[in-house]
């Protein structure tokens, strides 16, 4: 295999970037919230911000013809001294979200290790992002989700469950940047497939 | 894919090359091929061969694509 500047410069470049957001991940969106939860550390998130009912209409005298401005929609949702389990529920969304980042960014890794030796059009790795495809579209699913849950079970008993909305928005992000994983991990299906057809070819 | 079945095809260039006296690293050189590939040929390890590279092997040794590849029948 022939080296190429890429091969000897990018892919240690690569390698270490994916490493480092590897361990950034693993540090400020998993292990400290988790010791935020548990005690060690302060708690790092201690507002949520949240949908309300409340609507202002601004007054006619503002408004411009039929156009209206809908404001107040968000509010935060602010607690002066959270306890155990209310920590542990504002952090929940960002936990498990940063949990799934953190099998993208270690897949990705092992991915990127395969390029050495320049053999990347293996099963394997197609199968890497296609599993890759699917965390991020967890991702992009499931913490809009666990943040809706989370939020009714913060506002449950309160004096201001009544004005907070609980409506699920699907994070389009992840599930634009899924659905292109998806389709790379299809061409990579077929580079597999045509280096499969090219092996042992003289 | 389905499962590649076992080829009988034989690579003769052991033979040629020796008839000729040449090597592989000539022949590759003058092929335009890597040794590595024609020692992929020369070793029965290829499982295709282009007909670019075939013809370039039997312009270079003087040969039939025949002289180069056999079909052994058992």
């Amino acid at each position: 295999m022939t080296t190429t500047t890429w091969s000897r410069v990018g892919n240690p470049v690569l390698e270490m970037t994916l490493g480092l957001a590897l361990l950034l991940v693993g540090l400020f969106r998993v292990l400290f919230p988790i010791l935020g939860v548990t005690g060690p550390l302060p708690a790092m998130d201690t507002t949520r911000t949240v949908r309300i009912d409340a609507t202002t209409r601004v007054p006619d005298a503002v408004a411009h013809g039929a156009v209206t401005l809908h404001g107040t929609s968000t509010a935060a949702l602010t607690f002066a001294h959270p306890g155990v389990g209310d920590r542990l529920l504002l952090v929940l969304p960002a936990l498990v979200g940063g949990l799934l980042l953190l099998q993208v960014f270690e897949i990705l890794l092992r991915t990127a290790r395969t390029f050495r030796d320049g053999d990347f059009f293996v099963p394997r790795n197609a199968r890497r992002l296609g599993l890759v495809a699917a965390l991020v579209l967890l991702i992009g699913v499931l913490t809009p989700a666990l943040d809706v849950i989370t939020t009714k079970f913060l506002v449950k008993g309160t004096p201001v469950a009544s004005a907070v909305q609980s409506s699920y928005h699907l994070s389009m992000l992840p599930v634009v940047l899924a659905i292109l994983i998806a389709a790379a991990a299809a061409a990579f299906r077929s580079g597999t497939r045509l280096r499969d057809d090219t092996d042992g070819l003289v | 894919m389905p499962p590649e079945e076992p080829h009988r095809i034989e690579v003769q260039l052991d033979r040629l090359l020796a008839e000729r006296d040449m090597t592989l690293a000539e022949l590759a050189e003058r092929v335009g091929v890597t040794v590595v590939n024609l020692s992929v040929l020369k070793n029965d390890r290829a499982k295709a061969i282009r007909f670019s590279t075939l013809s370039a092997v039997c312009r270079v040794l003087s040969c039939q694509p025949g002289d180069l590849l056999t079909y052994s029948a058992g």
